[in-house]
């Protein structure tokens, strides 16, 4: 790799390094902030889910349920931005072909695919919870996925198949680094 | 057997400073260092040609096989 390869990389690496720890600090305060306008409660959960018949009344638990299962994909996302900030320090650095960074591109990709995962799965297990009060009949049990989901699966897929490509560099670079 | 680096043979020969060698071989005395005590995993065939031309000698006046010490 040549010098100005590497100043690219560095220079790229350190506004990526700003930008995903702007988005770790960003993401909690907008969550907070969706409780703190009222944008997050039980009203906004029947607008998103509108399409459904659901019950007259929704349960405090359905809620706290329902809250929970979001907050599982959050929180992938969170791991997935400090893994990114991760990666990002370490290239900034001047360090690219190790096993450090392979290892740590093989944790985004992975958590990238769990994402699109957990994506489909909460929402069937969303709308179930939300159409549990309904009588039977009208409960329902819905396995969908969209576009965003597929596209974190593939792009997760590719990102884990880039990890191991990039463990065996490292490998190789490793080898390399002890013949003068 | 092993491959013993005679190369501090061949430079005290030449009457040749760590640091000219590298410098004229284009590789830092650091790596010279290494390469002399022969704490590496190998020399490319590049800097190996580059040795002999600036001391003047064969791939075999620098490397030689030896019994492995037990």
């Amino acid at each position: 790799m040549t010098n100005r390869d590497l100043n690219h990389i560095i220079s790229l690496a350190r506004l990526l390094h700003l930008a995903s720890t702007i988005g770790l600090i960003f993401l909690p305060v907008a969550i907070g902030l969706a409780f703190v306008i009222g944008e997050a409660g039980i009203d906004d959960l029947r607008e998103t889910y509108a399409e459904h018949t659901l019950p007259e009344v929704i349960g405090t638990g359905s809620y706290i349920s329902i809250l929970v299962i979001q907050s599982v994909g959050l929180l992938l996302t969170f791991y997935v931005l400090w893994q990114m900030r991760g990666l990002f320090a370490y290239y900034k650095s001047g360090e690219t072909l190790t096993a450090r960074c392979a290892g740590q591109i093989l944790r985004i990709g992975k958590a990238l695919v769990a994402i699109g995962v957990i994506g489909i799965l909460s929402n069937t297990l969303i709308v179930l919870i939300l159409t549990w009060g309904n009588p039977a009949g009208q409960r329902v049990l819905l396995v969908s996925f969209n576009d965003g989901n597929v596209g974190f699966i593939l792009a997760g897929g590719l990102i884990v198949v880039i990890g191991w490509v990039m463990r065996e560099a490292a490998l190789v670079a490793e080898e390399n680094r002890g013949f003068i | 057997m092993e491959i013993v680096v005679r190369l501090d043979v061949m430079m005290a020969l030449r009457k040749m400073k760590g640091r000219d060698l590298a410098a004229r071989i284009g590789i830092t005395e650091q790596n010279l260092s290494l390469l002399k005590s022969g704490k590496v995993k190998g020399i490319r065939f590049e800097t190996l040609a580059r040795i002999c031309e600036v001391l003047e000698c064969q791939p075999g006046d620098l490397l030689e096989a030896a019994p492995t010490e037990d």
